[in-house]
């Protein structure tokens, strides 16, 4: 295999920057002033429920959109005044947004001949990078040929072709079944190691940025809510928006008493924490069921396989506990259980 | 009144005396001449205006509403114009040839009024290629087009390499459709030859020579012979029409035995980049100067109407604003009065008549697939409406309807529900099919959940396609003609099956039966006007719906 083709990736991948961005819709303000920065070579997810904003912040990345103020750095250049093209950037869309009406190699040529590569230089990348995706045997063919998941890397392969300073994905996934998708996560991932490439990938799957990224950016209500490691925003979310929207099932949510450092209606691991009532979410891992200084009805049972979910009545609030073994449990039984420290955040104070 | 009712005879003789006609040929020349190259430059300028539009982020409105302008004329309205346009000496163009130091030119004689017949034509049809073609520009998926952008493509490299390829459907619909309105085109040759009796064989088309020899020369087998001899030659493109419409429908299936048009994959030579440049700016020139060309009669028409006919026959023409009146506006609104009351009821009725036989119908074909029912509805659109005048006015002459409102009502529906049939069946198949099942699951018979589920649903589609029926229906003028005989028993105030159309060419305050180059100006234009207004106001309404009902699919990933 030829080296020459993407020997130099690694030095080529630039940082992005994004700097005071604010972007209205009319009346309507989707985000205000967004900072955030973005490593050369990672892979990066920004996340959050759909409509919060994820694609048009990429878009405005990509030159796609037009940002009412701030900035876009990508390297050290600013980019604001340049189209899409001249950003150097590969994009992978929600649809892939193959020409329909071009073969397979038409379509991972296109960035290139456009240029004014030579055919034949463009040619040979193609088949280059077809074969390190995979998709080599399909190169003739139109797209409405292809399986989804060949859709899927020939979009890759047209947006890698050109070498991109920065490559943007769409929820490139949302397309594909669920067994493909697990694979297609991974393949991403290997891509993304071996191009070295700075990446930026668009979910509104928690669970996928989580599993894939280098770090994450949580983005909700018109703001960025927190930015870290998948581990940081599990372990220590910032706010309770982030806090509830990561974890699945969801994190459970219900208030306490604290006074003189025992809690009621359930006794939580709140060390240090001042007398009141308090907004708290606490993880589904985190019960541990069997033993422990609590009791509950259970009320459901939910079999998911691997584990189960059940459903406990704690002060009149429905809570998700995982269990892997749920032999002695039934609907309507006391349940015991503790609760670890790790999975259990305060949310807000009552009154405060 | 001496019309003798022969009957078309049996044998071939008619068709022998028609080819031996020293003239047929010239005939059959300009025929074909005017369908085609109207169709060819008004697909290239509406591409060229579909492009513009399609391309850019501002202004797309205002762009699209001249492109769409001569659509809100009818082509009466149009002929008219543009006959005062061509009038040697007075019209308002030698002076601006002349300005531009080239020679005047004598539109509408003998050696140039084939070009000048064809260049209207282009001017009447600029909008149906534009609609067409900017529909399946903008059923490219906007993602493809951002893939495009961020790809480095620039405007030539993506239409020619990407949009233009995707919407060849729309593009062949397009061709297709307006060389149909060519080849059955009436009201264009008739009313520039002079609307009158026999037409100069120099731009004679055979719809109008078919129609002299029924109705002037006492021809009928000859006529009847030369309009089956059109039809043959619309049939050609009606069945390239019938064919690329069910290939590009939405479900995809169904082979037919209909040949498949095919486009070439046309590769452009060299280095595509080097057209990017020029491209953008041919464009802009192209559509700047048809732009000229669209805006001029409309101006012209506003012009003429509202000043006193004083300033009509002088030399050098006046072509800019001086003195505005608004009397003889009023004064012909109230001569037409009668027509516009007749030619309204009757629209009324027609469109009513239309919508209960063509939705139930476009249900069943969009909801059953009767896919060859569709052709047929196609097929019968494309055919020019001269093969079914002749029987049309012999069956109202034995039910002794000739003259009156019934003979309208009953024999306009023959346009317009084919075309309403084809595009309501676009409409149903892009409705969701859950509803109706929804309701069949709940215990619904299908005619009462077609009722009840289906046409609240289709309420707008329905209502578009009424002021479709409606529109078609205020601007027919062979039909009104020939059912009223008006060649030959002109009365006035008219009574009967006079409509607006019908007003429009033959008013003439001193004479009765006048020509339109013995016409006054000031009312010439008023009643154009007056054929306009509706016409304006209805199709401003109905646009969204026209672009999506011509032509819908066709652009598939
Ligand atoms: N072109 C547009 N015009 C008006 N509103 C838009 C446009 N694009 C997006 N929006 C609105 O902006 C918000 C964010 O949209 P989007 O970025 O697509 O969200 P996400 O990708 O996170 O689901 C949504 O409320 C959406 O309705
Ligand atoms: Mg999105």
């Amino acid at each position: 295999m030829p080296a020459h083709l993407f020997s130099g990736a690694e030095a080529r991948a630039a940082g992005v920057r994004l700097q005071g961005i604010t972007k209205k819709f009319g009346k309507f303000t989707v985000f205000e002033g967004v900072d955030l920065e973005i490593s050369p070579g990672e892979l990066f997810s920004l996340v959050g429920p759909s409509g919060s904003g994820k694609t048009t912040l990429l878009r405005i990345i990509a030159g796609l959109e037009v940002q009412d103020s701030g900035h876009v750095f990508i390297g050290t250049r600013p980019v604001d005044a340049l189209g899409p093209a001249k950003r150097n950037i590969g994009m992978v869309f929600q649809d892939y947004a193959l020409y329909p009406n071009k073969t397979v190699m038409e379509n991972i040529t296109s960035p290139l001949t456009v240029r004014g590569m030579k055919k034949e230089d463009a040619l040979k990348d193609a088949r280059e990078i077809a074969g390190r995706l995979g998709i080599d045997e399909t190169l003739e063919r139109r797209p409405g040929q292809i399986s989804g998941g060949q859709q899927q890397r020939v979009a890759l392969a047209r947006a890698l072709i050109k070498h991109p300073d920065v490559f943007l994905l769409d929820e490139p996934f949302s397309n594909l079944d669920a067994q493909l998708r697990f694979s297609a996560r991974k393949f991403l991932k290997d891509v993304q190691r071996e191009f070295g490439m700075t990446t930026i990938y668009v979910t509104h799957d928690q669970s996928e940025a989580l599993s894939i990224s280098d770090r994450v950016a949580i983005i909700g209500n018109g703001r960025i809510r927190q930015v870290g490691t998948p581990k940081e925003i599990y372990a220590s979310p910032a706010d309770e928006f982030t806090a509830t929207f990561i974890g699945s099932p969801p994190l459970n949510v219900m208030y306490v008493k604290v006074s003189g450092g025992s809690s009621t209606p359930v006794s939580l691991p709140l060390g240090g924490v001042a007398d009141g009532t308090f907004k708290v979410g606490i993880r589904p891992e985190s019960l541990v069921l069997g033993s422990g200084p609590n009791e509950a009805e259970a009320t459901a049972f939910e079999y998911a396989g691997r584990e189960t979910i059940v459903y406990l009545s704690i002060g009149g609030v429905e809570v998700r506990a995982i269990a892997h073994d749920v032999r002695g449990m039934a609907t309507g039984r006391k349940v015991k259980f503790s609760v670890n420290p790790g999975g259990v955040h305060v949310l807000s104070k009552e009154g405060a | 009144m001496s019309v003798s009712l022969s009957a078309p005879s049996s044998n071939l003789s008619s068709y022998v005396s028609l080819f031996a006609q020293t003239d047929f040929g010239r005939v059959v020349y300009n025929t074909v001449f005017f369908a085609v190259g109207t169709a060819v430059v008004s697909v290239l300028v509406g591409a060229a205006f579909a492009i513009l539009v399609d391309s850019r982020r501002r202004a797309k409105r205002a762009i699209s509403l001249i492109a769409y302008l001569p659509y809100m004329i009818p082509f009466t309205a149009s002929a008219l114009i543009w006959a005062t346009l061509f009038n040697p000496g007075y019209g308002p163009l030698d002076p601006i040839l002349t300005s531009l130091g080239l020679p005047a030119i004598n539109w509408l004689g003998p050696a140039l009024q084939l070009y000048s017949l064809t260049m209207v034509g282009v001017w009447t049809s600029i909008p149906l290629a534009f609609l067409i073609i900017l529909a399946g520009l903008s059923s490219v998926p906007k993602q493809v087009k951002e893939a495009a952008s961020v790809d480095g493509m620039e405007m030539w490299d993506y239409y020619s390499s990407v949009a233009l390829p995707l919407a060849k459907g729309a593009v062949i619909t397009a061709f297709l459709m307006v060389m149909i309105l060519g080849f059955g085109n009436f009201d264009l040759p008739y009313i520039l030859s002079g609307a009158g009796g026999v037409p100069p064989v120099t731009m004679a088309t055979m719809v109008v020579y078919a129609y002299a020899e029924m109705f002037y020369a006492n021809l009928a087998p000859q006529g009847l012979a030369a309009a089956i001899f059109v039809a043959l030659l619309a049939s050609i493109p009606g069945l390239l029409l019938v064919r690329t419409t069910l290939g590009a429908s939405k479900d995809g299936r169904g082979r037919t035995w209909l040949p498949r048009l095919r486009v070439p994959r046309v590769h452009l030579p060299g280095s595509r980049r080097a057209f990017n440049a020029p491209f953008r700016y041919i464009l802009y020139l192209v559509c700047s100067l048809v732009s000229v060309f669209i805006l001029f009669p409309v101006y012209w028409m506003g012009l003429i109407a509202f000043r006193p006919q004083s300033l009509d026959y002088l030399l050098p023409p006046i072509i800019y604003p001086t003195k505005i009146i608004t009397g003889v506006f009023l004064q012909t609104v109230a001569q037409a009065s009668p027509e516009i009351i007749t030619t309204f009821f009757v629209s009324c009725a027609v469109t009513a008549v239309t919508i209960l036989l063509a939705a139930p119908a476009a249900y069943i074909i969009a909801r059953e697939r009767k896919r060859a029912l569709l052709g047929i509805m196609i097929y019968v659109f494309s055919l020019p409406s001269i093969v079914f005048v002749y029987g049309i006015f012999s069956m109202m002459v034995g039910l002794r309807m000739l003259n009156t409102w019934t003979a309208l009502i009953l024999t306009e529906p023959l346009f317009t529900v084919p075309f309403v049939v084809w595009t309501m069946t676009n409409f149903y198949s892009s409705l969701p099919r859950q509803y109706e099942e929804a309701a069949l699951v709940d215990g619904y018979s299908r005619i009462r959940s077609f009722i009840s589920i289906v046409m609240p649903l289709a309420r707008p589609g329905l209502i578009a396609a009424g002021m479709v029926a409606f529109i078609f229906s205020w601007h027919l003028l062979l039909f009104p003609l020939v059912l009223s005989q008006t060649p030959f028993s002109f009365t006035f105030p008219p009574v009967g099956s006079n409509t607006v159309t019908t007003f429009a060419i033959l008013f003439d305050p001193d004479s009765t039966g006048g020509t339109i180059s013995n016409n006054v100006w000031t009312q010439l234009a008023s009643s154009g006007i007056i054929l306009a207004i509706p016409v304006i106001i209805l199709s401003i309404v109905a646009q969204g719906y026209l672009l999506k009902g011509l032509y819908s699919g066709g652009v598939k990933g």
